[in-house]
């Protein structure tokens, strides 16, 4: 097990690399200069220049690249072009946020999704039928106008839970989790609808597979069969692609973000993007990179514990 | 399970033509309603302007925010724009953003992925590497880079989600083109000389066409989607142009003024994405044939229109034709009695094809009896109703099965279950597959020893440990904390056989347990199928194509030909003195390794599928015995041969 | 070794090597598949190449029909060396060398009618025009036995003895001089095996050409090979001409080969069963030697195991009767020479 640990740790430290290195270059590819961008409309070619020694963008790239890189490993981000702050602290400050609707959308996709999967697997006719259409519609639901609707409906109107949702964990856990209830249901409702699709499909063909036989054969309960062996089995496959959804609902999180006012790390970015502030955009994207990667890591370790196959010998 | 039945019933045609395909879409409501649908959007945005009830950028400050009203059929938005307007003329924006780049990523993801794919070896790990890298970056923060850097504007949105897109491309295009690179005709094209292009397009691409167009559906819809999502955080097109994504954007805003306001374009989406969604699942399930559906909770063979008791099926039997001959005096000391045995293939469209018709068998204490034919025979059909483990579409139409005098038709579940591996266990033909993957045999091992002989934990480890032993396992105990990939075929087959022996059933039956064997491998498991039968008195009823096998290891054998039992007797004169024509030409036809012949005789055509068995004997059409009373009437099986001719006939069998 | 010049193919030494370990990884330990085998196959001649699972022979028909590389060796083919190619397979070679696969399912193109299966090939070697390559598919499939009706049909459409008429008829329609028949009738029942078995013959009494048969079930080699070379663990242990081979076996692997086959005539089985038994020793898989040491790979197994057996390969050595085996019970082996 250790080895197969150290392994997928060789391989995520050049992917870091390289995920730091593109998108270092891609500041490169951005047309005109932040410093025209934060003089706005009073620049001068004179102003410009003098803004650009001041942030250090006469320097070159390859030197500044390093420094950066040697920074980052040091935990310090560099400075916001338009704020002056750290940038590891204005990240500091909105990632609790992002990774409590991440997470949130997680738990309820994979709760959901695979709950409904096994369902859809073991009961034929109309049980599978409501839920294969549930999944078609939960596909096709953009998550941010779900949770439009969510809070139109639960907090304007029933007012069962609060317009303005985000508390941080730390300061009341339980306002905290009431206010996770929307956000996470209007994040993970199209994974949840993936992963139900993929957890049927898994399980029918599990239920279908020879060693089904064998143990039904061999007198053992139809119930144990789904619950013990089949379903099981039929988590390799859906336990694969979870480092994917968890990529995707990171992005979808800065969307809904914004319909509930969390102050996650999307809003920051947006605004950077825009405003070409490029610590901010260069910072974001490697630690929610590093996140990923680090979730994906997590992921194949349990992956090997499922699976033996991959477990090195 | 449904490889068991394409042996019986004639292909379904799978990916075959992609003309049989298009017919399936055309059969199913669902997905005709959508692209119905689609096209309707599509004309929607072309003659936007003609429909529109109002220019959708005229502004009217007299009517802002206001719900569904005579003049605004969908409200206003906050500079009192018609939402009906604008909606409509937000299609063109959504269909062109979808379309677009959908194209884009797959005129960069699909000859990547082929190339990669087909070249492997380097290039493919070099390529998984930077399938790692993008893995690693969400698609919504590729999305803002890719606007930041190009600036936003329609054409930049298309090539934003495009290449958000193109990595799934790339890597489903590559995982499907490695799948095919592994099929034989790749390698059957490279041995006719043909270029990598050559293959690559013509040989492997036209593959790739049925997932392509499934995954390129969903995509189009995701494609609206992202769309939305871009433009609602301002990333998309000006705020004045009309999309749906930018009116959401909007309704966010104002909602708490007008609670209407985020329907319209949403309700859009939702349909336009469900429509495209639909569409992929249409084509899906016309590739595959048909929808693969669950296997349903109750398996237990489901009997004609009322459950049979064993006094019902004994009359059933009585009334089939032929049947009174056909079963025999009942043997007293018979482990198993199958008598007068339908299993019906249920079609779709109700109506019921045998694969088995009227088998009569029985086993004797510690009997070895062989059940011979080839695929499509209904051999295996037959130990599955024995078990009660008949594959959906299929039910047991009339019989009885007698264990041990006790009938197992009409049993509830819970009944079966204990028959099943304390009465009768039951080895499978691939020892891997008939084995849990992730689960560690010791404790699959144990499941029938706790089931059956309710052993606690740590005695039913120590009675697996034995049974290891006993089948032949070196350092039982340690390798019951292995998985099944760690054993050799011939080592899992022993497993298996081991856990079909826990809870020591009075019956094995080994169908095809043998076949996936090497030569040796082959001969130490039947020897230790008979060991075992010596030790524990156990009969076997062994499931084969493989004359060899049953001369073998069998006392007596019953030779089946499409669906029903043509010849039964002692192995010795079966193989000696065959009575039956097919019997004789299938030892005939068999090379054997200690007579030489300069040609094998073969028997012509081959076995009918079920449905279309002729009428009479149904091996008259291949037999050259055959004249004309035979094909006019039921043929029935009369002292154990069913051939009209038997008793005039003197088969020639090769002098060894 | 016989006269150069009478032999089609000519394979000496030939040793293939896998690369083993998973996708992850990015080195990869070479595994050796095929170790230093040689054969030859003559015209018109049928040789068999018999072997379990596992034994390397359908690598070796792979190596010949350049689907692998080989790591040493030759393979002379009407005296070209085929190993000494390049990345480019010369197109005559390909005209001259076909293939019929096991799997009949897989072999052919599920999205094209099966007659394209022939044209493909006849357009990419330049034969005829398109009416003239229609006319040479339909020749081909009546040739062996199918109708013109079954030119537009899918592979999905026909039966397993009919796609393997198909992958034939797809061979021989460029008239190759020698066809690798790799596992071609096991996947085939009973009475369709017969069949194909008999329309090889046909085709090679009519054609001349040669095969290189390969296949794990002695009774079909046995009737239809001239000569028949048994393969264990990468090693050719032992080639003689069928009769011979089956009358007179000579290695102990050959041995215990032919008495684990069954046969069809149940008289004595009791009797074989007991035979059986003392063959190997050791009869359990695990017991099976790593490849590529010095030393006899069978000798886990070998009844007949003696000291030298675990220090030496033993060399293959041609006998009085015509026959090669690779077993230090035939003559001593040369002092020091190993591996």
């Amino acid at each position: 097990m250790r080895k197969l640990v150290v392994s997928r740790l060789a391989l995520a430290v050049p992917q870091l690399v390289i995920v730091a290195f593109v998108v270092f270059s891609m500041t490169y590819l951005v047309p005109g200069s932040p410093a025209a961008a934060i003089l706005g409309a009073s620049a001068t070619p004179e102003s410009i220049r003098q803004v650009e020694a001041q942030l250090g963008l006469d320097r070159p790239a390859f030197e500044r690249l390093i420094d950066w890189a040697w920074n980052a490993l040091n935990g310090d981000l560099g400075v916001s072009f338009v704020t002056t702050l750290p940038v590891t602290d204005m990240l500091l400050q909105r990632m609790p946020a992002t990774l409590s609707l991440t997470v949130g959308g997680m738990v309820v996709a994979l709760a959901l999704g695979i709950g409904l999967g096994v369902l859809s697997a073991v009961r034929a006719g109309l049980p599978d039928r409501v839920i294969g259409a549930a999944t078609s519609v939960g596909l096709s639901i953009p998550e941010f106008w779900f949770g439009m609707i969510l809070l139109l409906v639960f907090a304007v109107e029933l007012g069962w839970v609060p317009v303005v949702a985000y508390v941080p964990l730390t300061d009341d856990p339980l306002a905290w989790l009431r206010g996770m209830i929307l956000p996470s249901i209007a994040l993970g409702i199209g994974a949840a609808a993936l992963i139900a699709r993929q957890t049927r499909g898994a399980m029918v063909e599990a239920l279908a597979s020879p060693y089904v036989d064998t143990l039904t054969a061999a007198g053992v309960s139809r119930r144990r069969i789904v619950l013990r062996y089949a379903l099981k089995n039929a988590m390799v496959p859906v336990l694969a692609t979870t480092g994917l959804t968890f990529r995707i609902l990171i992005g979808t999180s800065f969307v809904v973000e914004q319909i509930f006012a969390f102050p996650g790390a999307g809003r920051l970015l947006l605004t950077s993007v825009i405003g070409k502030d490029f610590p901010v955009v260069q910072g974001g994207v490697i630690v929610i990179a590093a996140l990923v990667i680090a979730l994906n890591l997590l992921i194949d370790v349990s992956y090997g514990l499922l699976n033996p196959k991959v477990r090195p010998q | 399970m449904s490889d068991l039945l394409t042996e019986h019933v004639p292909a379904p045609s799978g990916s075959a033509g992609s003309r049989r395909v298009w017919r399936r879409l055309v059969r199913q409501p669902m997905t005709m309603a959508s692209i119905a649908f689609l096209l309707l959007l599509v004309v929607v945005a072309l003659i936007a302007p003609l429909i529109a009830p109002y220019d959708p950028l005229a502004e009217d400050f007299d009517a802002v925010l206001l719900g569904p009203t005579a003049e605004h059929l969908l409200g206003t938005d906050e500079m009192g724009r018609d939402t009906l307007s604008r909606l409509l003329y937000g299609t063109r924006v959504a269909l062109l953003v979808a379309f677009g780049s959908v194209v884009v990523a797959m005129a960069i993801g699909v000859p990547l992925g082929l190339l990669l794919g087909y070249r492997g070896g380097w290039w493919d790990r070099l390529g998984s590497r930077a399938f790692d890298v993008a893995d690693a970056l969400p698609g919504m923060l590729v999305g803002f880079a890719v606007i930041t850097i190009l600036g936003r504007g329609l054409l930049n949105l298309i090539v934003a989600i495009g290449l958000i897109f193109c990595m799934s491309f790339a890597r489903m295009t590559r995982a499907v083109t490695l799948a095919e690179r592994g099929k034989l005709y790749v390698d059957a094209a490279r041995v006719a000389g043909l270029r990598t292009p050559e293959i690559l397009f013509l040989q492997v691409l036209p593959n790739l066409t049925g997932p392509l167009l499934v995954q390129g559906a969903v995509f189009l819809g995701s494609a609206i989607g992202v769309e939305a999502a871009l433009s609602f955080l301002g990333l998309g097109l000006d705020s004045e142009v009309p999309t749906w994504g930018g009116m959401l954007g909007v309704a966010a805003n104002e909602q708490a003024q007008q609670p209407f306001l985020p329907f319209p374009p949403g309700v859009a989406i939702v349909a336009a994405v469900l429509a495209f969604n639909l569409v992929s699942d249409g084509i899906g399930d016309a590739l595959a044939g048909e929808r693969r559906k669950p296997a349903g909770r109750p398996r237990r063979p489901r009997t004609g229109a009322a459950p049979v008791d064993g006094a019902r099926a004994a009359a059933l039997v009585k009334g089939a034709p032929g049947a009174a001959v056909d079963g025999g005096p009942t043997r007293p000391d018979a482990v198993l009695e199958v008598r007068g045995v339908t299993v019906d293939l249920v079609r779709p469209e109700g109506e019921s094809v045998p694969l088995v018709q009227d088998v009569s068998l029985s086993i004797g204490r510690a009997e070895v009896v062989g059940l011979l034919g080839e695929s499509g025979s209904g051999k295996s059909m037959l130990a599955r109703s024995v078990l009660g483990l008949l594959p959906p579409a299929t039910r047991l139409a009339a019989g009885s099965i007698l264990l041990e005098g006790r009938e197992l038709v009409g049993l509830s579940e819970r009944q079966l279950r204990e028959v099943r591996g304390c009465g009768i266990g039951v080895v499978f033909q691939d020892p891997m597959a008939a084995l849990s993957p992730v689960h560690a045999i010791g404790s699959q091992l144990c499941e029938p020893l706790r089931a059956h002989l309710k052993l606690s934990r740590p005695a039913a480890r120590e009675r697996a440990a034995e049974l290891l032993h006993r089948v032949g396992v070196e350092d039982p105990k340690r390798r019951l904390d292995d998985y099944p990939h760690q054993f050799s075929g011939g080592m899992a087959q022993r497993v298996a056989i081991a856990m079909a022996l826990a809870a020591e059933p009075r019956l094995l039956i080994a169908d095809e347990a043998t076949s996936a064997l090497d030569v040796t491998t082959q001969s130490q498991v039947i020897d230790l199928l008979l060991d075992l039968r010596e030790e524990f008195g156990t009969a076997i009823l062994m499931i084969t194509h493989d004359l060899g096998v049953v001369a073998e290891s069998c006392d007596r054998a019953a030779v089946m030909y499409a669906g029903q039992i043509v010849e039964i007797g002692e192995v010795k004169p079966l193989f000696s003195r065959p009575r039956h024509p097919y019997t004789a030409a299938l030892l005939a036809a068999n090379p054997s390794d200690d007579v030489e012949v300069e040609r094998l005789p073969t028997i012509p055509g081959g076995v009918p599928l079920a449905g279309q068995w002729p009428s009479g004997c149904h091996f008259a059409n291949r037999c050259t015995h055959s004249r004309e009373g035979c094909t006019q009437h039921h043929v029935p099986l009369a002292d154990d041969v069913r051939c009209l001719r038997a008793n005039e006939l003197i088969l020639e069998v090769l002098k060894r | 070794m016989s006269d150069p010049a009478e032999e089609l193919l000519d394979v000496r030494d030939l040793t293939v090597t896998y690369e083993a370990g998973r996708a992850m990884q990015w080195r990869r330990r070479p595994a050796v598949a095929v170790d230093a085998v040689s054969f030859d196959v003559r015209p018109g001649e049928t040789l068999g190449l018999v072997g379990e699972s596992g034994s390397g022979k359908s690598t070796i028909g792979r190596a010949i029909l350049r689907l692998v590389d080989a790591a040493s060796g030759t393979i002379h083919f009407d005296g070209l060396d085929v190993t000494a190619l390049g990345h480019r397979t010369p197109l005559a070679y390909r005209r001259e060398v076909q293939a019929v696969f096991q799997d009949p399912m897989s072999s052919l193109n599920p999205r094209h009618a099966v007659s394209q299966a022939v044209t493909t090939s006849l357009r990419r070697h330049g034969l005829g025009d398109r009416a003239k390559r229609a006319e040479v598919a339909a020749a081909a499939f009546e040739r062996v036995g199918l109708s013109p009706a079954h030119l537009d049909r899918y592979s999905t459409e026909l039966s397993g003895g009919q796609r393997q008429r198909v992958a034939i008829a797809r061979a021989l329609a460029l008239e190759p001089r020698l066809v690798v028949c790799d596992e071609a009738v096991s996947a085939l029942d009973v009475s369709t095996q017969s069949q194909i078995v008999n329309l090889l013959a046909d085709l090679q009494e009519s054609t001349g050409v040669s095969y290189l048969f390969i296949t794990h079930d002695l009774r079909v080699v046995r009737h239809i090979s001239h000569r028949i070379a048994v393969l264990h663990a990468g090693r050719l242990v032992e080639l003689a001409p069928a009769r011979l081979l089956f009358e007179s076996p000579k290695h102990p692997y050959t041995r215990s080969l032919i008495a684990a086959s069954p046969t069809t005539h149940p008289e004595g089985r009791e009797r074989r069963r007991a035979r059986r038994a003392n063959y190997e020793v050791n009869r359990y898989e695990q017991s099976v030697i790593p490849r590529g040491g010095a030393g006899c790979p069978f000798r886990g197994r070998c009844a007949s195991v003696m000291d030298v057996c675990h220090t030496t390969t033993p060399p293959v050595r041609r006998l009085a009767d015509g026959s090669q085996v690779a077993c230090h019970l035939y003559g001593t082996p040369p002092a020091g020479r190993a591996g």
